[in-house]
């Protein structure tokens, strides 16, 4: 009797902790991956990329489950200046048709009172290299027919650290700064 | 934006350590042949070598670029096989096989990880095959020529074709590029005039090493184009045109010969022939990098919302099919 009890009570959680892992898909049209570089040490060059895609996985009962993943098509580049965006798709900037792609998985993510402290792997120009990063946000709310979460995030990281061309860091500096700004939906 | 008086001094630089190396080393150089023929090999690595450390653009390693992979890959084995042609130690069928190998993997090597590899099987393929077949065609006729005739005039003409396909490169945005066909074709210069101020008698046992030379000279100004076209914004069009400049100064050498005048008179009508034949892509694709530069230059100071009203430049993306883009044609809609 105690045992048929005990299985009951786990079939019928078990509904609950599947959908304690909720997946949303990276909202193109309400989301933003920019970024900014500073321009003679003088003032700040800011740009973004326009093709980008990813999921969340958000458990809120065991934020270690969850995990997030971003790949930003750097060909997408856009500054406002077209003669710039081709520019920064050559191998002294981006190279980007030897590394087309920006990545990011996460490894590890830990909730923190806002959100959630995120650390993974970022590829940029062929290089990985582990980041920790806060993520703030998470919310959900039902809007236009869908489940919706956004968050919000910087990172901030050096060109030479993932095999820009040094001669190329000057004009332009080294630290950028890429700021997410990013919404999942679900149905 | 490019540091040209840098680019200027390191090419310099590459110029007078080749000439330095070749004149020392021809002035010292063994009586044997075998070692004398790699006087200008080693008088170009140097050369080239000096200017890329002045201009702190040395490869990287492990080679994640295609410039990477051409400087630590492509010519270091181009390089070994010339050497045993230098030393008069490598001929025959094993000498096919080689420069067939590294004419085969050329462009797989250049091309490596990149979105270029991820594209049709089938058309893929078929683009290395033809490139490969032309490398190891126009590789093993111009360097048996150079060798039979110790022919100067064709290394000088790839030294202007690396020249200019790095005038071409830069001029599309793609500095490091530049620097690096720039520097090659100064070391190349320099191990030239070394050879050419070294009196006959000496020019004469470099001879293995001048055809040596214009090999690994094909195999670079290759490499270069295909890097430029394939990942800066290098014209197809300029593209062929650089490429075609050596073939067509090594093309009429014999020609002449056959006409009715003085042998003098044969030489320089040659001379003149083949000059006049290799500058005149040259001269184009440099007059279509002068207006690409400028429209480069013109779109980076336009403010926001301009630059693509004008027209003076688009979001072109490189691709090996704008091979309409002839050179010499208006920078616009570039």
């Amino acid at each position: 009797m105690r045992r048929a009890l005990a299985l009951a009570l786990v079939l019928a959680a078990a509904p609950l902790s599947l959908r304690a892992a909720d997946e949303y898909a990276y909202d193109g049209v309400h989301s933003s991956v920019g970024f900014k570089a500073r321009f003679l040490d003088i003032s700040w060059i800011q740009g973004r990329f326009n093709d980008v895609s990813g999921t969340f996985v958000l458990d809120r009962q065991d934020p270690s489950k969850s995990s997030f993943t971003l790949s930003i098509k750097v060909d997408s580049v856009d500054t406002a200046n077209a003669a710039r965006d081709e520019h920064l798709r050559q191998p002294d900037y981006f190279d980007t048709k030897q590394f087309p792609t920006i990545d990011f998985r996460s490894t590890k993510v830990k909730g923190v009172p806002g959100g959630y402290e995120v650390s993974g792997d970022f590829t940029m120009h062929g290089v990985t290299k582990p980041v920790t990063f806060t993520m703030l946000g998470g919310k959900e709310i039902e809007a236009m027919g869908k489940k919706r979460v956004g968050f919000a995030a910087e990172l901030k990281l050096k060109r030479s650290d993932y095999g820009f061309d040094p001669g190329q860091i000057g004009a332009i500096g080294d630290e950028a700064m890429i700021i997410i700004d990013c919404a999942g939906a679900r149905d | 934006m490019p540091d040209v008086t840098a680019l200027g001094r390191a090419a310099a630089c590459a110029f007078a350590a080749a000439a330095l190396l070749g004149v020392a080393g021809l002035r010292s150089a063994p009586r044997e042949r075998s070692l004398a023929g790699l006087v200008p090999v080693a008088g170009w690595v140097w050369g080239t070598v000096a200017g890329l450390v002045m201009l702190r653009a040395l490869p990287h390693a492990p080679p994640a670029s295609a410039l990477d992979r051409l400087l630590l890959i492509l010519l270091p084995v181009t390089l070994a096989i010339e050497i045993e042609v230098a030393g008069g130690w490598l001929d025959g069928w094993l000498l096919v096989a080689e420069r067939g190998m590294v004419a085969l993997l050329a462009v797989p090597v250049l091309l490596l990880g990149s979105v270029w590899m991820a594209g049709p099987a089938a058309l893929s393929l078929g683009a290395i095959l033809a490139a490969a077949l032309f490398l190891w065609a126009a590789w093993e006729g111009v360097e048996a020529q150079v060798a039979a005739t110790a022919d100067r005039l064709v290394p000088a003409v790839i030294a202007a074709a690396l020249l200019t396909a790095g005038a071409a490169i830069g001029a599309g945005g793609w500095w490091k590029g530049a620097t690096v066909a720039v520097t090659l074709a100064a070391g190349l210069a320099g191990t030239l005039v070394a050879d050419l101020v070294s009196g006959e008698g000496r020019r004469r046992r470099t001879a293995a090493g001048l055809a040596a030379v214009t090999g690994i000279g094909i195999v670079a100004l290759f490499g270069c184009v295909v890097a430029g076209t394939f990942f800066g914004r290098l014209r197809a069009g300029a593209a062929v045109l650089v490429v075609a400049a050596p073939l067509l100064a090594a093309l009429p050498a014999g020609i002449a010969w056959f006409l009715p005048e003085s042998a003098g008179e044969r030489l320089l009508r040659s001379i003149t022939y083949r000059l006049a034949l290799a500058a005149v892509p040259l001269v184009a694709v440099l007059a279509a990098a002068r207006a690409d530069l400028e429209a480069l230059r013109g779109g980076l100071d336009r403010p926001a919302g301009q630059a693509a009203a004008s027209g003076a430049v688009n979001a072109r993306q490189c691709h090996p099919s704008d091979a309409v883009a002839v050179v010499g044609a208006s920078p616009s809609p570039r």
